[in-house]
């Protein structure tokens, strides 16, 4: 690919410069890039956050289900005790 | 101020792997596949080799950080060596430009082999945290 020639090159000094100044500009784009993905909290305080959530989850599912159990446990003592305290009903018909 | 050396090695990564792609334009123009009006092959050329130079510096300091503090682990694996071929690449490259070894026609294919390398090293590490 040539460009049109718009007359002669800058020095070698200059285009030196320029060439340096190209990669420390892509340098900071790059920091600024990766800055901004990464975020303020940082990638130790993310994969803590995630633990953490995660802990929080199993925590209410334990809760959820020691509830259950809790609720099946009453349950067996709520049908002995009927509201009419018939029992076998047939059998007196 | 807390450092976090996960951080520091993928913010050097992501600018080594950055840089990689500059160097192949550099060298594009160096091998005078591009001509721009305002730089010559020669000091592309030029440009190429101390930017690089600081590419390598960077480079083995991010390797020495990764073996040094994270160790090396199964669960890396493919990380490391796709990090040691790396490491062998750039060697290689060095060598040759520098006349320790011969295969100067092999330098394109070199160059492009590093900067592949660089960019599976960088997408087997930093890439999981950043993509």
């Amino acid at each position: 690919m040539t460009l049109p020639d718009s007359g002669p090159r800058p020095s070698h000094r200059a285009q030196m410069a320029g060439s340096l100044l190209a990669a420390i500009l892509i340098i900071i784009a790059a920091i600024y890039a990766v800055s901004a993905r990464i975020g303020p909290t940082g990638i130790a305080d993310q994969q803590r956050a995630a633990e953490e959530a995660e802990e929080a989850r199993e925590a209410a599912e334990d809760a959820a289900e020691e509830a259950a159990e809790a609720r099946q446990e009453e349950a067996p003592g709520a049908e002995r005790q009927s509201p009419s305290g018939r029992r076998g009903g047939r059998d007196r018909e | 101020m807390r450092i976090d050396v996960s951080e520091v090695k993928i913010l050097l990564a992501s600018v080594v792997a950055a840089l990689a792609f500059y160097q192949v334009v550099l060298m594009a123009v160096g091998y005078r596949k591009i001509r721009p009006p305002f730089l010559s092959p020669a000091t592309a050329s030029l440009a190429h080799r101390a930017i690089g130079d600081t590419i390598l510096a960077v480079t083995l300091f991010v390797a020495a950080l990764c073996i040094g503090y994270f160790e090396l682990d199964d669960d890396k694996a493919l990380h490391s060596i796709l990090g040691a071929a790396l490491l062998m690449a750039l060697a290689v490259k060095v060598a040759v430009v520098r006349g320790w070894l011969h295969g100067n026609r092999y330098l394109p294919f070199l160059g492009i082999a590093v900067l592949v390398l660089f960019v599976a090293t960088w997408v087997s590490s930093a890439g999981v945290y950043l993509l």
